[in-house]
């Protein structure tokens, strides 16, 4: 990789500049500077919603899935996200019968499990799409689709701080690791690809298992069972509730504060550069569901 | 290298070779941590037994043996000893070992007793099979003594692996290259535990250069200032410290005293 200059996305942050920032930005979120308390005053005037579901039965004491528990999970958080009952009509809120569908998992350290992927091909088919797709490479592939559900799992990364939605395009995307410099500031520019910009109706986030240290490189010593899908139509959104989930995490393992490294840059430049969508977690309504 | 069997463990297929034009294609953006030191090459292996988890073994070549060692210390916890490697790192089915100009990686895809052990065996055969023994870093010998963390030193080159353990700044504000070594440690002094980072320059000049993009973009609120040493108070009550000493720079941060700062620059 060539060096990367100091200001691809425009600015140079230090550490000295989180630590005097503001704390409802996304970067001072990532410098654990009290995620908690952005969250609680988050509800004032929420422009978007986030669904967090989690259940302490999806994953047995050998971490194998069960499918009942996860089904539940799933038509829970799909049905809260979109204000609507039964299933079919609370996904037809997000794909049409006549779409043809991919579905972006990731296979990179904590894969999205098949048993979720599975799970959202027979919800989709079951309201009339003749095509669902679950795929993670080939460049080609998403200009087929007319509707992407995109399904990653969550990891923290030592290029971009953490890997969830956002990221999660560049399996698909030619060349990605020219994206790598500048703590992988303008990832959502992959979010513009003609074969991508428009297409993803609905993130679903694989938090059954969480790498909260590390990463990508599979590290089984900071895997945490988080036992939950988060769920989003606002990928940038979706990325800063994943990050401060992880940051909370992080700081009760080793508190005060263990602070990500690199921070996330690209959530914010998300937000910021690309209009991807908001990283101010006060704009986000954060909805806890257990079933 | 990487043995066709351990065992009653049989490799599942031939030993797939990575090399720096494919690296990104076998582990994404993983691979930058390792081109950001000499990488050369990789060699992996899958074993398999029935009704045990799979077991992936990687053997990294590296283009000298400071190298080797700079990887280990980027990944590993703890651990030495038992014939595995010069240091070696065991942890919930995941071993880390160097050796020579060699990083060896060897996961199960789930910690049981028989993968552990078939782990752990798979390492001692790669390790028997890597010839010789390599040199640690010759900067190690910079790193204060007393209070030093065992665990917290990282050897690198690029500010791609600095940023992954201390963040310091998102841009490469210490001019950090493949012509640079670094080393960051942490201390435990009282209660605290700073952090001690040494970068070594090719040339004084070059130290010059990299000191005065660090005090432009990060001492922004202090007066500039020409002395080879330098404590300047910073947030949250604490201290971050500097010192220059021909092709070296020296700094410290998350130090709680002006002492603590002292005694580390020395």
């Amino acid at each position: 990789m060539k060096d990367s200059k100091d200001h691809e996305s425009g600015f140079t942050i230090t550490s000295r500049d989180l630590l005097k920032g503001a704390a409802y930005t996304t970067l001072g979120v990532a410098m654990g500077l009290d995620p908690l308390r952005a969250i609680a005053e988050a509800a004032s005037k929420p422009i978007t919603t986030v669904v967090i579901v989690r259940s302490k039965d999806v994953l047995d004491k050998d971490g194998n899935v069960s499918k009942p528990v996860l089904e539940k999970m799933l038509d829970n958080g799909v049905a809260r996200l979109s204000g609507k009952k039964p299933v079919g009509d609370a996904w037809k809120t997000y794909i049409k019968p006549e779409d043809a569908v991919g579905i972006k998992m990731s296979h990179v350290s904590v894969p999205t499990h098949t048993e979720l992927t599975d799970l959202i091909s027979r919800r989709v088919t079951a309201i009339g799409v003749k095509t669902a797709e679950v795929w993670d490479r080939d460049v080609k592939k998403p200009e087929g689709f007319t509707a992407i559900i995109n399904a990653p799992g969550l990891k923290t990364h030592g290029l971009s701080g953490i890997a969830a939605s956002i990221k999660n395009y560049a399996g698909c995307y030619p060349k990605p690791s020219q994206f790598h410099g500048d703590s992988c500031a303008n990832l959502a520019e992959m979010w513009q690809a003609p074969s991508l910009v428009g297409k993803t109706k609905l993130i679903i986030i694989d938090a059954l298992k969480i790498l909260y240290n590390c990463g990508p490189q599979f590290d089984p010593r900071y895997i945490w069972d988080y036992k939950g899908l988060i769920l989003g139509t606002d990928p940038v959104a979706v990325d800063a509730v994943c990050l401060s989930l992880i940051v909370k995490k992080r700081n009760e393992v080793q508190p005060p504060q263990w602070i990500i490294s690199p921070p996330p840059k690209h959530i914010e430049v998300a937000d910021t550069k690309y209009k991807l969508g908001t990283s101010d977690l006060s704009k986000i309504r954060i909805v806890e569901m257990e079933v | 290298m990487l043995p066709d069997a351990v065992g009653t463990w049989r490799a599942s297929g031939p030993v797939k070779l990575v090399t720096k034009s494919n690296i990104f294609d076998y582990m994404d953006g993983a691979g930058e941590l390792y081109l950001a030191y000499d990488f050369r090459g990789l060699g992996v292996r899958e074993y398999t037994k029935a009704s045990q988890p799979k077991i992936t073994a990687e053997v990294y070549r590296l283009g000298n043996s400071s190298d080797a060692y700079g990887v280990y210390s980027h990944e590993r916890g703890g651990g030495g000893g038992d014939g595995i490697g010069q240091d070696r790192d065991y942890g919930v089915g995941l071993l880390r070992f160097w050796k020579n100009t060699c990083f060896v990686r060897i996961v199960a895809d789930k910690e049981t007793e028989e993968s552990k052990a078939a782990v752990l065996a798979i390492g001692r055969l790669i390790s028997r099979n890597i010839s010789g023994t390599g040199k640690r870093p010759s900067m190690l010998g910079m790193l204060p003594k007393s209070g030093l963390i065992p665990d917290s030193v990282h050897y690198f080159h690029k500010h791609t692996v600095l940023n992954f353990h201390f963040y310091l700044a998102d841009g490469n504000i210490l001019n950090l290259s493949d012509k640079t070594e670094a080393l960051l440690a942490q201390y435990k002094i009282d209660s605290s535990k700073p952090r001690l980072l040494i970068v070594r320059y090719q040339s004084t000049k070059d130290a010059a250069a990299a000191y005065e993009h660090f005090a432009r973009t990060y001492f922004t609120d202090k007066p500039a200032s020409k002395a080879s040493s330098r404590i300047e108070a910073v947030e949250h009550g604490e201290f971050t410290g500097t010192r220059r000493s021909r092709n070296v720079l020296r700094f410290v941060f998350e130090a709680k005293t002006r002492e603590q700062c002292a005694r580390l620059l020395q």
